[in-house]
């Protein structure tokens, strides 16, 4: 009776599976899934806003690493000689050391300081100037930029195609052989989204897992307080450091690189740039969308004293009075944003060359 | 027990009957057709064919083409009670993919149709992302990367500049200012008996149709700053009045 009552119990399984299976789209390639993939849950750090994952690209363990060998495989390049990580280097919080511009396959200069690759989960907009809407449309930009590995999409797929290893994995991963370029957006979108940088010794202060020094504590105040930093209207204190928004800071009253104007075209987005995050910007020098400084002391005098008036100038830095921090109040400020390095981060094994 | 196994037997039947269910079946029984649509790129009546070809624009300044391509999405049909028939579909006119050229449409209500509409871009749904497929694959080259949007039309060639010899020609028409609603008349175009009719585009109407565009002044244009826009603005309006009706086969 038992097995009359279990083998109905399994014919109600498949039935339901039947069911909602025909919902789905099914691949049009042959070579269709064999295991699906392992969902992969990526945990909203303490303090930090929820990440929303799209739903058209679920993280799955086999998708993420897949995602990081591509990341780091120079074939993504014209000439098979660079990857994305030869200009985002984990070292420097995934930054290229310490250059003002990096250099393409060619040698050729690109125009932009090389942006750090952290956190990525939580931004809207991606480039200096927010030119790609999603993770996922972002990573064709460097691949296809002649200034930098100067390759074809449809040359990359080529390879990866015919490669020995590729067409297993994105199997494994996506459920067919057959690479497409929505496929290698979504892979390397999925290692980008769990790279995640929240352990810094601040957050472990945030936890009260260890204490901040007399100079780090005064550096957070005046971080903070509107009359002296006021770093916090446009770098939001707290978790993400950054109100994701395009500002112009007084680097120049005549532009070269018009920034956000070049996307929008709108003459009110003259001269304005991504705010950054200021997570690990110990690591990340030099510093701006053209890496014009070396030091942060040298960004903390552009702040007291260097910017300049346009017409697109932050409201914010109009409203701010030259000359308002001291050499100390500097230092201190300094000493606070050291405490944004996370060490943890620049040496997770889960973001190396695998 | 014997009550459980009545209840998972009717439990599984009513599993059964609400699959079939899911299914949908046509209700209405209009015939339909399948109808081809081919685009013939021209200039000026002469073909476009990928070998250097010079032509000749209405300033009188001579240029080829070695790539043109461009989106005709979302084709709808009008028939003379004025019901719209809309294909949801994408496709890429290329000059260098003589079989992409021909648009399949698919179960056409047959009827006598009196207007084409299409748009010559992608819709503003569809332009936000290039996590797609089909023509709006990214690796068809129609995407940029730097801005998060579709290339509308690509013409790139050379052009006789009247100062300084041959120079080239790189236009990449784009953004939701470019998008272009093309209006066909048809000649009550009766679905059900033809099989197909073809479309042509004069790259020359493109360049003068309402607005005359000077290639010593726009010949490297990618829709990327302000200067750009009076040059889309123009295109658009252009483009909307280089397609005509050329014949049923």
């Amino acid at each position: 009776m038992k097995r009359y009552i279990i083998l109905l119990m399994i014919t109600l399984v498949v039935l339901i599976f039947s069911c909602t299976k025909d919902d789905k789209v099914t691949p049009t390639n042959t070579n269709t899934i064999d295991t699906p993939a392992t969902p992969f849950s990526l945990a909203t750090p303490f303090g930090f806003p929820k990440i929303v994952i799209p739903t058209n690209n679920p993280l799955t363990v086999e998708g993420i690493a897949l995602g990081r060998k591509l990341f780091y495989d120079p074939m993504l390049s014209l000439n098979n000689t660079q990857s994305c990580g030869s200009c985002h280097n984990q070292n420097y919080a995934f930054t290229d050391s310490t250059l003002r511009f990096s250099k393409g396959i060619t040698g050729e200069i690109g125009t932009r300081n090389a942006m750090p690759i952290m956190n990525l989960a939580w931004e809207k907009k991606f480039f200096w100037d927010g030119g790609a809407a999603t993770i996922e449309d972002q990573v064709i930009g460097p691949i296809e930029n002649p200034l930098e590995m100067h390759e074809t999409l449809t040359n990359v797929l080529y390879k990866l195609n015919k490669h020995p290893e590729y067409p297993k994995l994105f199997k494994r991963a996506f459920g067919t052989d057959s690479i497409t370029s929505q496929l290698l957006m979504k892979a390397v979108a999925q290692f980008e989204r769990t790279m995640i940088s929240a352990n810094s010794k601040y957050d472990k202060f945030l936890r009260g897992e260890v204490e901040l020094s007399q100079d780090e504590l005064k550096g957070k105040e005046l971080y903070e307080n509107q009359d002296k930093g006021d770093c916090t209207h446009c770098h939001t204190f707290g978790s993400t450091f950054t109100d994701f928004e395009f500002r112009n800071n007084g680097l120049d009253s005549v532009f070269t690189d018009l920034g956000r104007e070049r996307v929008t075209k709108s003459i009110l987005d003259r001269g304005k740039f991504k705010t950054p995050s200021l997570r690990n910007i110990e690591l990340t020098a030099p510093y701006m969308h053209d890496g014009r400084f070396a030091t942060l002391e040298q960004v903390l005098e552009h702040y007291n004293t260097g910017f300049v008036e346009s017409p697109t100038l932050d409201v914010n830095i109009s409203l701010a009075k030259k000359g308002r921090l001291n050499e100390t109040e500097k230092q201190q400020i300094i000493a606070f944003l050291k405490t944004l390095t996370d060490y943890e981060f620049i040496n997770n094994p889960n973001f190396k060359k695998p | 027990m014997k009550k459980i196994i009545l209840n998972l037997i009717f439990i599984s039947c009513v599993l059964l009957v609400s699959c079939d269910k899911e299914e949908t079946k046509p209700t209405t029984t209009i015939a339909t057709s399948n109808l081809n649509i081919v685009f013939n790129n021209t200039v000026s009546e002469t073909p476009i064919q990928l070998i250097d070809t010079q032509f000749t624009n209405a300033l009188n300044t001579k240029y080829t083409v070695t790539i043109l391509k461009y989106y005709v999405t979302n084709i709808s049909l009008v028939d003379e009670n004025n019901n719209e028939w809309l294909a949801k579909n994408y496709n890429l006119i290329d000059i260098a993919e003589p079989l992409q050229n021909t648009i399949a449409l698919k179960n056409v209500p047959n009827g006598k149709y009196t207007k084409m509409k299409f748009i010559l871009g992608v819709d503003s749904i569809r332009n936000t992302s290039g996590l797609q497929d089909g023509f709006l694959d990214p690796s068809y080259g129609m995407i940029w990367t730097w801005n998060t949007g579709y290339i509308f039309l690509k013409h790139e060639g050379k052009y006789t500049s009247s100062f300084n010899g041959v120079k080239p020609l790189r236009l990449h028409l784009g953004t939701n200012p470019a998008r272009a609603y093309v209006t066909l008349s048809l000649p009550a175009v009766n679905v059900g008996t033809v099989g197909n009719f073809t479309v042509d585009f004069d790259l020359n109407k493109a360049y003068s149709a309402q607005n005359i565009i000077d290639f010593n002044i726009d010949n490297d244009r990618q829709s990327s700053d302000a200067a750009d826009d009076i040059w889309i603005a123009n295109m658009k309006s252009n483009l909307e009045k280089s397609f005509t009706f050329e014949k049923v086969q």
